[in-house]
């Protein structure tokens, strides 16, 4: 284990890679602060500039941006109101009340120094997990990993915010979409309409750039998110004795519940903000000071968030399955730069799986060197009219569209995109499902039909392999479990129906 | 929000009808095994039993719930953002990336109204070179030239 570790610290102790770290947690969280550019389309803008660079270096950057933005989207929360990223929803609720009552300073300062512990335990807790979950993912053949995509999918679906019916279609329209293009196995055409543009497939950039960059652009400003008021009296960063005696425990249960909540299919940063939040209101004595700036109900979520995102490496560097949006997108940069995510990946690649690490660890600590030193800046960056920004975000999208193949085609696609991300969040259908069942739709055909031609067309086979019996049996039941409160729901109906 | 389910249903109970159609045109099931139409084809079916169900529960729901925030608003302002973009989409290969963002980020911050138009147009010249000189130059990400290939 040591010996890893000191090739992960010589690996990110190059000074390119150094540079990058910083460079990407800096991106991560100014996309962090300014609402309207989450990580995964920053990602997603950034992910051509990286094919040049040596996989190790690319892959860093990348996964800066991503933890750098749950710094920054606490900034945002506390100061303004507003969510610079999903998984800082929750910090408006105490923090602000805290900024509020002139207490901006340490809200601020617990969300980086919790973060900074969270991040910290994660990355720990990435090192213990992953060596022995890769070995395991070894007896994995096609049927354990349909098994296992079709658990993540009904876990990204479960775990859906709001209709689970509608994360199921919009999950199963991105299996569609990863349809599109020449069959592998057989080389057949699929629904390429004699489009040459097509015949690779729809590109992950674009549709990613379109649903979650423009579409959140057309939205915002249908919304009108360009009056806002900043706290800009921000003293005393540091928290006082008794704020730590209050934040101690939350940060440390954030950081574990963040953790392994990152883990599961479709948990990442925004679950465990929430369910910290949550559990830290159950436990407290007070729980009515919840939501009148207790700064518990900062410290909590903003640990959770960031130890989900150390979480969220697991099923993605071990088992080459990614759980959330972001991880697709590593997942995609992995791949172009021919590093195969899964469980050969710590074997074959020690130096991307241990650089990236070291280079979380040495992240999060510049994060904490960065941030409080850095937000005046920071608050200038709020007081950017909307107007301004959004040209510049479109901006981003289409270079970020066009560069990834250089065909003007794929503008087009980033606009279509850009449409259906902005009516499915008007209609409430999830975007996120879409994306993963786009990028988990490919291994999920593979895995099946091979799966099929290895058992002469019987389905039997996914059932008499006990790992992947396993994963189908909880998927079913996770499915059963969501739908028995609305037969109740249904019976109940039936009865006052039937008494009237 | 049931009216636009009964709508969005009906528009995806569509496609996955769509979907299963060009799927038979594929081959479903092969003697060497699932064809390359098997998996849109399942994907089809099961999307066209959600949506119909959904299109059902819709249907027969009797709350409303929810409706305000689901028709779009701002109409115009969206309409002319996606015009500009379809038209820096067909054009960037003609006029290449400085002139095409030149003249559509010039569009954008005219609709903002956040500056006067010289401010408008100077933003706009220094965003389409500085983006230049950042992805293309720097970057090395190839962005088209178009009229402006004579500077090479």
């Amino acid at each position: 284990m040591w010996e890893s570790i000191l090739l992960g610290f010589s690996v990110v102790l190059q000074p390119i890679n150094l540079l990058l770290c910083f460079v990407g947690v800096l991106i991560g969280t100014l996309i962090g602060v300014l609402p309207g550019l989450g990580p995964g389309a920053t990602i997603a803008l950034l992910f051509p500039v990286t094919l040049g660079m040596a996989p190790t270096s690319a892959i860093i950057l990348l996964a800066g941006i991503f933890y750098g933005a749950q710094y920054g989207g606490s900034t945002t929360s506390i100061l303004v109101n507003i969510p610079g990223e999903a998984a800082s929803v929750v910090t408006c609720l105490d923090g602000h009340r805290m900024a509020l009552q002139g207490r901006a300073g340490p809200a601020l300062g617990i969300a980086a120094l919790g973060s900074f512990v969270a991040g910290t335990v994660s990355v720990v807790g990435l090192m213990v997990l992953a060596v022995p979950l890769s070995s395991f993912a070894l007896r994995f053949g096609p049927p354990e990993y349909f098994g296992l995509l079709t658990l993540g999918m009904t876990l990204v679906v479960y775990l859906a915010q709001k209709s689970v019916q509608k994360a199921l279609i919009s999950a199963l329209l991105g299996i569609f979409i990863s349809q599109v293009g020449i069959d592998q196995i057989s080389s057949a055409q699929r629904f390429t309409f004699g489009l040459g543009e097509l015949f690779d497939g729809i590109s992950m950039v674009p549709l990613v750039m379109g649903l979650f960059g423009l579409g959140e652009v057309l939205l915002s400003l249908e919304r009108g998110i360009s009056k806002i008021s900043v706290i800009t009296h921000v003293k005393n960063l540091l928290p006082n004795l008794q704020d730590w005696k209050d934040s101690t425990w939350p940060v440390i249960r954030g950081s574990v519940l963040g953790f392994f909540l990152g883990v599961l299919p479709g948990g990442g940063p925004t679950l465990s903000s929430f369910a910290s939040y949550g559990l830290e209101k159950r436990l407290s004595k007070r729980p009515e000071r919840f939501g009148n700036g207790a700064i518990e109900g900062v410290a909590g979520p903003e640990a959770a968030n960031n130890s989900a995102t150390g979480g969220s490496f697991v099923p993605l560097l071990t088992l080459g399955v990614p759980t959330n949006v972001v991880m697709a997108l590593l997942f995609s940069a992995l791949m172009v730069h021919g590093v195969q995510p899964g469980p050969l990946l710590i074997k074959q690649y020690p130096d991307v799986f241990w650089g990236l690490i070291i280079s979380m660890y040495l992240g999060n600590a510049i994060l904490l060197v960065l941030n409080l030193p850095l937000i005046t800046i920071w608050i200038k960056l709020l007081k950017i009219p909307y107007g301004i920004l959004f040209p510049l975000i479109i901006m981003f999208t289409l270079i970020g569209a066009y560069s990834e193949r250089g065909l003007a085609f794929d503008v087009f696609v980033m606009i279509v995109f850009g449409v259906v991300g902005y009516l499915m969040r008007k209609c409430e259908y999830e975007p996120a499902p879409l994306v993963l069942g786009f990028v988990l739709g490919d291994i999920l055909e593979e895995s099946l039909r091979r799966s099929l031609i290895m058992s002469d067309g019987s389905v039997f086979i996914f059932f008499e392999r006990p790992i992947s019996a396993a994963f189908l049996i909880f998927a079913m039941l996770l499915l059963i479990s969501n739908s028995i409160p609305l037969l109740k729901e249904r019976l109940k109906t039936l009865e006052k129906v039937e008494i009237i | 929000m049931r009216e636009i389910n009964i709508y969005t249903s009906f528009f995806i109970m569509i496609i996955a009808l769509a979907i299963c159609i060009g799927s038979l045109k594929l081959s479903i099931y092969t003697p060497r095994g699932p064809g390359p139409g098997f998996m849109s084809f399942g994907t089809g079916g099961i999307l066209f039993l959600l949506s119909f169900h959904l299109f059902l529960k819709s249907l027969f729901s009797r709350t409303e719930g929810g409706a305000k925030d689901a028709y779009p608003k701002n109409i115009k302002t969206t309409s002319l953002i996606l015009s500009a973009l379809m038209f820096y989409a067909l054009f960037l290969e003609k006029l290449g990336f400085i002139l095409d963002s030149f003249l559509v980020f010039s569009f954008l911050f005219a609709i903002s109204r956040t500056m006067k138009w010289y401010a408008s147009i100077a933003c706009s010249l220094s965003l389409a070179l500085g983006s230049y000189v950042l992805f293309s130059v720097f970057l090395g990400i190839g962005l088209p030239r178009g009229m402006l290939n004579f500077f090479r």
